[in-house]
């Protein structure tokens, strides 16, 4: 237990091939039969204890695994100054374990000394603007690495919006210098729910920007007549995901694909099974791409 | 927003389409349901003692009335114990609040701070005629149960590994250690002189003192075994004399 502080980690990148979510139910079955799998992510809030099981699991994971940490804490969209303490169990986490990709939620909670994560959708304004790009830029400066945010799952539209989701998105990257983490899952929820079309959304979204994709399961409910579908990470890829996602690659190239799967959690084997899928795709869409003719 | 009285200016932010209220309670849901989700985590024999549906409402009660003040989850639910003591519909289970009680000491200890168990040799590096001055350090993850009722044997009956799974609730109260000195959170069920004698060493007590201390409650205390079960036990980090 002593010697565990003692490894030190590089900073391994996270490859162009799918990932998985580490869960605690699946760190005996993946140390005993190591999978073939190009990396892992934690949200880090998980590991923010000072010791025990899960920092030794890790541990050891992280010796065979790049890993990648995603943020849903840090609400980086609320008006008030950022959580010092959350932010410096963060560091200490990313300078632990060296993750080659750190990514954090859009999130902002609007209640006064209550952490209320995603009870909201961001407005996306020029002020709300600046409070994400002063946040951001002081998680980067305080890590010491550029972090990714992600394009959120809505299900309702705010009425003082002063530019769409990608303006929002890639300003913030621009003058923050921050990367995009685009859930794939999420365009298509949105799409769905606010009637516009995914593969448009995708085309905004500049591929260099992109360090990181996720995909995962949705709900499809039936609210007096309308559907309405629920970001919920508790079931497989749907077909429609899968096919956006293709699309995407097409657009912006291959990047590091996660499956997320954090509720109703399944036997390894079934998130392998979406990776390989995820991997799949990815392969064809690079042997689809025209070669590069030297002149 | 979070509690739906408030919600009025937040809904005037908001395109009505006809489906407003269903669509904050999307978010509504999304946040109580992974809040409520992480307590049943935690609480997991709460959960099973009362049942999921009873859990999911109880939870959420106490997310509406006690949110989480951060971001770091780890750190939410401390309070749902003194909660459970005050919830009405748990009055018929008194046992409850205590048992809620023992599983967060469990799960403060899962994710405590690692340590090295205090050598006997240190122990015995010590004159003998100064034992009475030692003061202890007591493992990171320890923490103390006290109750009325046999919490242990009701949190070990409801493990998914119970072999038994029967319960004397006329067994009498439990005096409890949890503490994790290695890789495994163990549940101690203490004499009420040791107890005492940790409390008394956690509060800073010489050896002395805390044996003066625990012999008033346990008259027929026994030190040697006593320090020889939690050296084992690897119940101490650090023994000093006079800080040395």
């Amino acid at each position: 237990m002593q010697s565990s502080h003692l490894h030190k980690f590089s900073k391994d990148p996270i490859p162009a091939r799918a990932g998985i979510g580490l869960k605690a139910q699946h760190y005996r079955e993946i140390l005993e039969t190591p999978p073939d799998l190009g990396w892992f992510e934690v949200h880090p809030e998980n590991y923010m204890g000072a010791g025990g099981p899960p920092h030794r699991y890790l541990e050891a994971i992280r010796r065979n695994y790049p890993l990648s940490m995603h943020g849903v804490g840090l609400s980086l969209g609320s008006a008030g100054p950022l959580d010092k303490d959350h932010l410096k169990s963060l560091k200490d986490l990313t300078d632990r374990y060296q993750p080659g990709l750190v990514s954090e939620h859009l999130s902002w909670s609007h209640g006064q000394e209550v952490f209320m994560n995603d009870l909201l959708p961001l407005f996306y304004t020029e002020e709300s603007l600046s409070v994400v790009v002063d946040h951001v830029s002081e998680v980067q400066d305080f890590l010491g690495c550029q972090i990714l945010i992600e394009n959120p799952s809505t299900y309702l539209t705010l009425k003082d919006n002063e530019m769409s989701e990608t303006e929002f998105l890639i300003e913030a990257a621009k003058r923050s210098g921050c990367g995009l983490l685009l859930d794939i899952n999420n365009v298509y929820v949105c799409a769905r729910n606010h009637g516009f079309d995914p593969m448009a959304y995708v085309s905004e979204i500049p591929g260099d920007l992109v360090g990181e994709i996720h995909l995962a399961g949705h709900q499809v409910f039936d609210i007096q007549g309308t559907e309405l579908r629920i970001d919920d990470h508790g079931s497989a890829v749907c077909e429609d995901v899968w096919h956006l996602h293709a699309h995407a690659l097409s657009l912006i190239g291959t990047k590091p694909m996660l499956i997320e799967w954090d509720t109703d959690v399944p036997e390894l084997s079934v998130l392998m099974s979406e990776a390989v899928k995820a991997d799949r795709i990815a392969v064809a869409s690079e042997e689809s791409k025209p070669s590069v003719k030297v002149s | 927003m979070f509690d739906p009285s408030t919600g009025a200016d937040v809904a005037s932010w908001i395109e009505d389409d006809g489906l407003l209220e269903d669509r904050l309670n999307v978010y509504r849901n999304n946040v109580f349901y992974s809040l409520t989700g992480s307590l049943s985590d935690l609480y997991q024999v709460i959960t099973k003692l009362v049942g999921e549906e009873f859990f999911r409402a109880a939870a959420s009660e106490f997310v509406r009335i006690s949110p989480p003040k951060t971001g770091r989850i780890l750190e939410y639910g401390a309070d749902f114990p003194g909660f459970l003591s005050a919830f009405e519909p748990a009055k018929p289970l008194p046992y409850l609040a205590d048992v809620a009680r023992l599983e967060w000491a469990w799960h403060q200890a899962y994710h405590g701070q690692d340590s090295k168990p205090l050598s006997p040799e240190k122990l015995q590096s010590f004159p003998p005629e100064r034992m009475a001055e030692i003061s202890f350090k007591l493992h990171p993850t320890s923490r103390f149960v006290q109750s009325e009722f046999p919490v242990d044997q009701i949190w070990s009956a409801n493990q998914d590994d119970a072999e038994d799974k029967n319960v004397d609730l006329g067994h009498g109260g439990a005096f409890l250690q949890v503490i994790r000195p290695e890789l495994d959170v163990e549940v101690r069920q203490l004499s009420e002189g040791a107890f005492t004698f940790l409390m008394a060493c956690e509060n800073g007590l010489m050896l002395g003192e805390a044996y003066e201390v625990a012999v008033s409650r346990e008259a027929q205390l026994d030190l040697t075994k006593m320090l020889s079960d939690f050296l084992l036990g690897g119940t101490f980090i650090e023994a000093t004399i006079n800080g040395k």
